[in-house]
């Protein structure tokens, strides 16, 4: 596994057509994860970045995924969702679709300028709705081994693989800035925006300790017309407390709708401590809450709690331990799971 | 008032010249060059640090620059944050134990004064791939090796000094170097 990895990220960055002049760069990233959950679910997955500085300090980033899911033949509770995958259970669907095919995620070229403390600057490409936490980094969920249930392809809320091909601008100051987008969604996963035109806008202030941010975002449903008329929209606020003692808080609540004559609200607050004397050990915590309405019987609610670590061991390795106890109707196999995994991550430059 | 002047130029010629040495060498690991070593020498009355530049660890395309940073003790360090996506710069392991919270693109976090000596392992508890190696030495006379393993340790004033060496991954070699007008010192593991 590592020396598939090695070879990869080498090849990559050693056959990169981008000349690198001075002061222009170029970084390759390597993540190989195999997990095994209670759920009875299996899976393997792989993401390549590449990224840099180019030309006239214009970054750039591009990422391609392949992941795969493997499942026994136990009965699904709650499945039968639209835009949701068969296998039944949304483990393991943290941050990337789990479809065993080659996806492009993330390829953008950025350049943003810094005068007197003031920012401004651009996104053009192919990158990640800007709504509350998004970006990738966030969106790895440092030590959990599942995405919110705010943010899972096809349960009527904001999917962590829409994918938005158009430009954002940034603007302010890093105390308080906007981020806005336009673009038209290109999804990889289950749940497939229709074709059309998105628009998302996002405030975030900082003050010492504390981030919030405040999001709302448009698009067309991921669902058929016929069954999803009407545009969907959602407003959220987004947290994130850090304290010098190694404890941190990460949230995001939601409220809107995934077409009209439905509503969707729902919750996640992360509790991450990593204190001096923990060694190699991140301790995790989650509690969420998803709530969606609709005409009878089409009503759904879910929650779950996870309590879990993640642990750093030598030569690159992380390892993700999970414990959970979930319930309500969105799909799953058990009302509660082990779900481990364990990631080889390698740097190029 | 004569006699004085001639007694002050002749004290001036016979006087022993005060003057300081460059040492300068390579440090190589089997064979290879080394680059990031740090080596310094021991230096007990050494004059106080005087910090006039701002030295910073930046954080960048998701890496900390430099990879490796040498600074005397007592010197304050900057970890800007120059990328688009959030980091949270740490060190729990040895040497100065911190944590600087999550802080977004363009914000200065609060600067952390490297006071005592040894090694600091910095990450970034965000990116496990990011990590960066700080190495505060109590003594102005220390130098980090270049991608061909040079190294220079410039104004040591002559004298017998404990040399020390340290590389990412490897162990801190000690030994003894005497300064004379100009030395080499190569450090191999």
């Amino acid at each position: 596994m590592v020396r598939i990895a090695r070879a990869i990220a080498c090849a990559v960055v050693l056959a990169s057509p981008i000349c690198v002049l001075h002061g222009q760069t170029i970084s390759a990233e390597a993540d190989i994860t195999a997990g095994y959950s209670g759920e009875e679910v299996r899976a393997a997955a792989s993401q390549l970045r590449v990224f840099g500085d180019g030309p006239a300090k214009i970054r750039y980033f591009a990422e391609a995924s392949w992941a795969g899911r493997w499942a026994g033949d136990d009965e699904v509770i709650g499945g039968g969702l639209i835009g949701v995958d068969p296998i039944g259970t949304d483990v393991f669907g943290a941050a990337y679709p789990y479809r065993r095919r080659l996806q492009v995620m993330e390829a953008y070229a950025e350049r943003y300028f810094s005068a007197r403390g003031f920012m401004f600057g651009g996104r053009a490409g192919q990158f990640r709705t800007p709504f509350g936490i998004y970006t990738r980094s966030d969106y790895g969920y440092t030590g959990f081994v599942r995405a919110p249930l705010i943010r899972y392809d096809g349960y009527f809320a904001l999917s962590n693989n829409w994918l938005e091909q158009g430009a954002m601008i940034t603007a302010g100051l890093p105390q308080l800035f906007v981020e806005a987008s336009v673009g038209r969604p290109h999804d990889v996963g289950t749940a497939l925006r229709r074709s059309g035109t998105d628009g998302s806008i996002r405030v975030q202030g900082y003050h010492g300790p504390l981030i919030v941010g405040v999001s709302h975002s448009r698009s067309n449903p991921y669902m058929p017309i016929r069954f999803a008329p009407g545009r969907q929209a959602f407003t959220g606020v987004d947290v994130r407390f850090a304290s010098a003692s190694g404890i941190q808080l990460r949230g995001e609540a939601i409220k809107g709708r995934s077409f009209d004559g439905v509503s969707t609200t729902g919750w996640y607050l992360d509790g991450i401590v990593h204190r001096a004397g923990m060694g190699p050990f991140t301790a995790v915590v989650r509690g969420e809450s998803l709530g969606y309405t609709a005409p009878a019987p089409r009503d759904r609610t879910a929650s779950r709690f996870t309590l879990g670590t993640r642990v750093r061991l030598p030569g690159q390795i992380t390892a993700q331990v999970n414990y959970l106890r979930q319930n309500g109707d969105m799909p799953r196999i058990y009302d509660s799971s082990l779900d481990v995994s364990i990631t080889y991550s390698l740097r190029i430059r | 008032m004569q006699r004085l002047a001639i007694c002050a130029v002749l004290l001036g010629l016979t006087a022993t010249p005060v003057f300081s040495a460059e040492v300068s060498g390579t440090a190589q690991a089997s064979g290879k060059p080394v680059q990031n070593a740090v080596i310094w020498l021991d230096a007990q009355a050494a004059p106080p640090l005087v910090q006039s530049a701002s030295i910073v660890i930046d954080q960048r395309n998701l890496a900390f620059a430099p990879h490796v940073l040498a600074v005397r003790v007592g010197t304050s360090v900057d970890f800007p944050n120059n990328d688009r996506v959030f980091h949270n710069v740490f060190s729990f392991k040895d040497g100065k134990k911190f944590d600087l919270g999550m802080y977004p693109s363009g914000v200065k976090a609060k600067p952390v004064v490297f006071d005592k000596p040894g090694l600091s392992r910095i990450f970034c508890n965000i990116h496990p791939n990011m990590a960066a190696y700080v190495m505060a030495v109590d003594t102005p006379y220390y130098a980090l090796s270049d991608e061909r393993g040079a190294f220079t340790l410039s104004g040591v004033p002559p004298g017998t000094y404990t040399y020390h060496a340290w590389r990412p991954g490897g162990d801190t070699l000690t030994g003894t170097l005497t300064v004379g007008a100009n030395k080499t010192l190569e450090v191999l593991w």
